[in-house]
């Protein structure tokens, strides 16, 4: 069986909105990071490849299954919505028994998995802690508990790590990166921390459509050479930032470290710094939106 | 699966606030209505003999009572121009206006300027009608009305007839088991509802309505599960107080040296007060599946109610009411001459029921596959 999801020439609306336009996408075995901003269309994407959404146009096909076949695609995927939580009465080991039980798995799976499944999240311990007792960061190593239980070929994070502290959020990407091996894990995000510490796979989802797809590296190529950092007065900051990109600002007194992309050297003193993926990313979607303002105009 | 996933389901039911709630206001109810002195005279039953002074009351199809203790009634009412009536089972006073009034008055006067014995049936029957023309649906002139709400005492013969079929044709307990539907069906046209409104939304509260959509279970299981382990849980204490109820009538049948039908707890409830829950669940979980609200609360309790006031009599006219009420102890002969009439009335909420079920089935796989929502709009969050 092909191990990808291959999305070609997607459209989804929303009456007269459209959230996803044209999207054609290949997402490989292993980590893939979608990256957008808020309301990019990211999970509308996900939704529709948890078959919770149906598409207005395209074709999709995960592992070579039509997206149509709704069953089978729900029993090869792993979900993890947004906003994961449970019935708050229910314990750590009920809830995860019973989605398994809607996972169609039988008594004798459950009684080995459950068990198994919270050991490999972590939470073993807290099998007996009721979900309306959780924190945040259990809420989703249990929603990533439920997402693994039946050995799913592909696994659907959204936003997983969104309102978690930087503990929390470090153990949960290297979680994911563990469950990723033989797997399909496709992980949207507007952070984009999460993609640089995880994946090297990625696409850029902006206003529905898709505007970079490929390679870390590839992205990263966009701001080779690019990204400078500059000591300036404080006073000269808001100047600097109308006339170039800013990607980072460290105030020092009088005097501000600033963190700028340009095409040309900005300043005489300025250097040339290692650019990272939120350079790359800011950059991008900076070109876009200039593209998207002529086309307008 | 399917047997996993409604045990999982009855405990969550078990655990919720709203079903202990049920349990406690359908056992108060039930308690406190058959503590009455109907019910307490079944466990002192005797048999009536000869020279009695008072041998209980019964509704007579005397045509000459019936026509006397109906137009009694018109009259007071005419004389006060106040008419009870109960269109939708809920009270209405009609007052007529002068014209009105003035031809009321005529029919009165034709029916009772004559004597019982020259006022023939039909024409009596006649201007009942003209009567309900005037003052509207649901009053005590309708024909299903008058001819089962006058009451007069019981004869020896009576008495002893009826005792008879108590005993041999009910079994004193089948009797004591309409008694105890005709109340628990009262409380139960209103109760479910809470339990399947909470149900039915209890997935959206919790946030778990996307990751359950997302598995791979049939929607058919997850709902058919969910319905059938809140429908086993409102039957438990339905049940559990019939047999309580029966239990000194069985005794007390061997006292008088009658048989008496052990499974009656089991068997009058099933046909009387199962279909009555079925329908009332099924309309909770299609109506909440539908608008994901507690809409269901408001439409339903009206409807329970309506149904409840909507009938003539406190004693049989079935119809197609949501509520069969059967306030008296015994009447089998009566019973058993409405007996199709019940069934009937039972088959057909038994089977909406179903239909309702399967309804909601349909609206929860296209809810799975449209986003959570079947109308309105998208919000900017979503995606």
């Amino acid at each position: 069986m092909e191990a990808a999801i291959e999305i070609r020439n997607l459209t989804k609306n929303y009456g007269k909105k459209q959230a996803l336009s044209n999207v054609s996408l290949t997402i490989p075995q292993g980590m893939f990071g979608l990256l957008g901003p808020n309301g990019a269309g990211k999970t509308t994407l996900m939704r529709v490849l948890a078959t919770l959404l149906k598409k207005t146009k395209g074709e999709i096909t995960v592992c070579g299954v039509p997206i149509e076949n709704n069953r089978q695609i729900r029993s090869m995927t792993g979900y993890l919505p947004q906003e994961f939580s449970m019935y708050g009465n229910m314990s750590a080991y009920e809830a995860l028994d019973y989605l398994a039980v809607l996972s169609g798995m039988s008594k004798a799976e459950r009684k080995v998995k459950v068990m198994k499944t919270l050991e490999r999240v972590n939470l073993a311990e807290k099998k007996r802690t009721k979900v309306r007792a959780m924190s945040g960061g259990m809420k989703r190593r249990l929603g990533i508990a439920q997402a693994i239980i039946h050995d799913p070929e592909i696994i659907i994070v959204d936003e997983p790590t969104a309102g978690l502290d930087p503990e929390e959020r470090i153990r949960f990407r290297n979680l994911l990166c563990e469950i990723a091996k033989e797997r399909i894990v496709l992980l949207s995000t507007h952070i984009v921390g999460d993609i640089e510490a995880t994946c090297e796979n990625i696409a850029v989802l902006n206003q529905g459509k898709i505007v970079f797809q490929g390679k870390v590296a590839e992205l990263l190529s966009y701001v080779e050479g690019k990204v400078y950092h500059v000591e300036i007065p404080v006073t000269e900051l808001e100047r600097v930032k109308e006339k170039y990109m800013v990607t980072g600002i460290l105030t020092t007194g009088t005097s501000a470290g600033v963190k700028i992309i340009a095409d040309e050297k900005p300043f005489p003193q300025a250097r040339w710094v290692q650019a990272d993926v939120e350079d790359a990313y800011m950059y991008l979607m900076h070109r876009e939106s200039e593209a998207l303002s002529v086309y307008r105009e | 699966m399917f047997g996993a996933l409604f045990l999982k389901e009855c405990k969550q039911t078990l655990k919720s606030p709203v079903y202990l709630i049920y349990v406690v206001v359908f056992v108060l109810f039930v308690n406190s209505q058959l503590s009455n002195d109907g019910w307490r005279e079944m466990q002192e039953l005797q048999e009536p003999m000869p020279g009695q002074s008072y041998y209980g009351e019964t509704i007579t199809h005397d045509k000459a009572l019936i026509m006397e203790g109906t137009l009694a009634n018109l009259m007071e009412e005419v004389s006060h121009n106040s008419f009870a009536t109960y269109p939708l089972g809920f009270y209405k006073g009609v007052n007529l206006t002068e014209k009105e009034m003035e031809r009321a008055k005529e029919i009165l006067k034709q029916c009772t300027g004559k004597s019982f014995e020259t006022l023939t049936y039909e024409e009596f029957q006649g201007a009942m009608e003209e009567i309900c023309r005037l003052v509207g649906k649901g009053s005590s002139y309708e024909k299903k009305s008058y001819e089962n709400r006058i009451y007069v005492p019981m004869t020896y013969e009576q008495a002893k007839t009826e005792y008879d079929q108590l005993c041999i044709s009910d079994r004193l307990t089948k009797a004591g088991m309409r008694l105890f539907c005709d109340y628990a069906g009262i409380v139960l046209s209103i109760l479910p509802i809470f339990i399947g409104v909470s149900r039915g939304l209890y997935d959206k509260r919790a946030k778990a309505q996307q990751v359950i959509f997302s598995k791979s279970a049939l929607g058919v299981k997850v709902v058919l599960s969910r319905y059938l382990a809140n429908l086993t849980l409102l039957c438990l204490p339905v049940f559990t107080m019939a047999f309580y109820l029966q239990m000194p009538l069985y005794e007390m049948a061997k006292e008088v040296g009658v048989r008496g039908d052990f499974w009656a707890f089991l068997t009058v409830p099933s046909v009387w007060l199962l279909p009555e829950i079925m329908a009332v669940l099924a309309l909770a979980f299609l109506i909440t599946e539908f608008t994901d609200s507690i809409l269901a609360v408001f439409v339903q309790t009206v409807w329970g109610i309506g149904g409840l006031f909507g009938a003539s009599t406190l004693v049989g006219d079935f119809g197609l009411k949501l509520v069969a009420r059967w306030n008296t102890m015994g009447e089998s002969a009566l019973f058993s001459s409405m007996e199709k009439e019940l069934f009937i009335n039972r088959g057909y909420y038994a089977a909406f029921g179903v239909l309702c079920v399967l309804l909601t089935v349909l609206i929860y796989e296209r809810k799975r596959g449209k986003g959570e929502k079947l109308y309105g709009k998208v919000r900017e969050t979503d995606h």
